[in-house]
């Protein structure tokens, strides 16, 4: 659906040139909810504003729906991008005007008729569940609604596309996760594919298919989330996916436990994490475990499994249980004591 | 209560009201249909708008700024020729309303111009990002956006205007400054000089207090 083909985005500054985006190509397959997530400054927001040419890029070919954005002329670009909705950090809507006004904005621009509008708005507000507010102005709404009329905007001349930056990092997190169910029912409902920028890796586990990973400029990794989350490579890539699963145990802990033992992360993946390793593991050796911590994450309806456990018993025993976990396609992680 | 000289001055003052409020409301008016557009085109020919045009943006940019350095006494001593022209008389309200309105209208327009550029930029670019036509952006947009801060400098203007209106009077522009120079001043009557004032302080209250509320009303933030 969406192709960026070497993106490449240079700001000229006062002090020299800054790249924002260096060398990026991506792939957005249809239909799919998509997240770049990265720090502030690695070049996600740019690499988003590159999709509609809110930014031009410095080179590159940017591909929506099989068109060339960069070669269309001004006029074809104008009508390219009502096909592209968008909703941004702030929400950006007109103040002086009301909800209704907002989402029947998006559809005079595209040159609707009356009729057309008249038909429209109330089925958008429905959609977002603001029927009731559509005489209310901006500044009578909540954030969360606020956004409702963001993506009720951008939907209005039925989209293929729906690029969000940064959509829910304003929002509380009770109304993060009612934007978040309200995007993958769009996705669901509409067929719609979604670009998201955030920096929130709890978003992509919630909502996205795919992920990719940016640091300075460029893209680090790119995968199913659920392979980012169970194998990850890259440094960053770990940093994102460990601020969101791991656990630390805490030092109370650590004073408690047999010094002569190990300490051992486990990561069942995929049809691991329904299998009953850990008992075939007891029975099979002579160690004894004891379980710190343990939890089962579902991403995208499929399990990922943490245990810390705590494993005493012959070192060449221990050595011994943990390659056969590791043949049971288990990653196994010797944990250090932190004190 | 009221001396005798101020009777008989009465229908004099009332008519050089009624010119006042003449001169400065045709001015005005002209500051508006023109200073609007201006304003506009100041702005979207500036840096990293949809109009982006550098020439333009400074040929207008300088053009306004060279009106509004020149002090208004000296540009109505200035336009008398213009004003000549124009009008075939360089006498009376109307042709005061001439340097009026040439003074209001990069007056004005600067002030549009920094009042669009309070719109909030993220505004503007969400409805770039929705395909709309630069033109309908401006009417949609910008305009709305803006109104509360364009009103507030229609006050500002129509104050200023009022003060160089009494300028204006004092080379046969006529109206309230005029009345106030030649019987208050040359003639020693306090009296009419300090009604004069009094109706001005009145009517820049006035004029203040309905700009106020004007633009309270139109802001929805």
């Amino acid at each position: 659906m969406i192709k960026l083909v070497q993106l490449n985005k240079t700001y000229k500054t006062k002090k020299g040139p800054v790249i924002g985006v260096n060398n990026v190509t991506l792939t957005i397959p249809k239909g799919e909810i998509y997240g770049i997530v990265g720090y502030s400054g690695a070049g996600k927001s740019s690499v988003l504003r590159c999709m509609n040419l809110l930014e031009a890029p410095t080179s590159g070919q940017v591909i929506v729906d099989g068109t060339d954005l960069t070669k269309l002329s001004k006029e074809k670009l104008r009508l390219a991008r009502q096909k592209i909705g968008m909703i941004f950090q702030h929400f950006n809507l007109i103040s002086s005007k009301t909800v209704y006004e907002n989402v029947a904005f998006a559809l005079k621009a595209a040159g609707q008729s009356k009729e057309h509008i008249a038909a429209r708005v109330p089925e958008l507000l429905q959609l977002v569940g603001l029927t009731e507010q559509a005489e209310q102005y901006p500044a009578q709404l909540s954030g969360g609604q606020k956004q409702r009329v963001g993506i009720a905007r951008a939907l209005a001349n039925e989209p293929q596309v729906l690029l969000c930056d940064e959509a829910t990092s304003a929002l509380d997190p009770v109304t993060t996760s009612s934007i978040l169910a309200l995007l993958k029912d769009i996705n669901h409902k509409l067929g719609l594919t979604i670009v998201l920028i955030t920096h929130e890796m709890e978003v992509v586990k919630e909502l996205c298919h795919r992920v990719a990973i940016m640091e300075k400029g460029q893209v680090v990794e790119e995968g199913l989330v659920y392979d980012i989350f169970a194998q990850p490579v890259q440094p960053l890539t770990r940093e994102f996916v460990q601020n969101a699963l791991e656990f630390t145990l805490p030092s109370k802990l650590w004073e408690k436990l047999d010094p002569s033992g190990k300490v051992v992360k486990v990561l069942f993946r995929n049809e691991a994490a329904e299998q009953a390793i850990i008992n075939d593991l007891l029975q099979s050796s002579g160690i004894k475990a004891n379980i710190l911590h343990g939890k089962i994450e579902y991403i995208g309806d499929k399990p990922l499994g943490t245990f810390i456990m705590e494993v005493t018993g012959e070192t060449a025993e221990i050595d011994k249980a943990l390659q056969y976990l590791a043949e049971r396609n288990c990653g196994v992680e010797v944990v250090k004591r932190v004190l | 209560m009221f001396s005798s000289s101020f009777i008989e001055l009465l229908p004099d003052m009332l008519k050089a009201f009624r010119e006042t409020l003449y001169m400065v409301g045709l001015s005005l008016f002209i500051a508006i249909v023109l200073g609007i557009p201006i304003g506009i085109l100041l702005f979207v020919s500036g840096k990293g708008l949809f109009y982006e045009n550098r020439f333009i943006s400074v040929v207008v940019g300088f053009i306004s700024n060279l009106i509004r350095s020149i002090p208004f006494l000296i540009l109505l001593v200035l336009l008398l020729p213009f004003t000549d022209v124009l009008l075939g008389s360089t006498i009376g309200p109307t042709a005061a309303a001439v340097p009026l309105s040439v003074a209001a209208i990069p007056f004005y327009a600067r002030l549009v111009e920094s009042s669009l550029r309070e719109v909030n930029k993220g505004v503007i670019e969400a409805a770039i990002a929705t395909g709309a036509k630069p033109w309908f952006i401006i009417r949609e947009v910008l305009l709305p956006e803006a109104k509360p801060g364009i009103l507030s400098g229609l006050t500002i203007t129509a104050i200023s205007l009022l003060g160089f209106s009494a300028m204006a009077g004092t080379v046969g522009g006529g109206g309230i400054g005029d009345l106030a120079i030649r019987f208050g001043y040359y003639r020693y009557d306090n009296e009419v000089l300090f009604t004069t004032v009094i109706i001005l302080v009145v009517l820049v209250q006035i004029i203040q207090l309905v700009g106020d509320w004007a633009a309270r009303k139109v802001d929805k933030r």
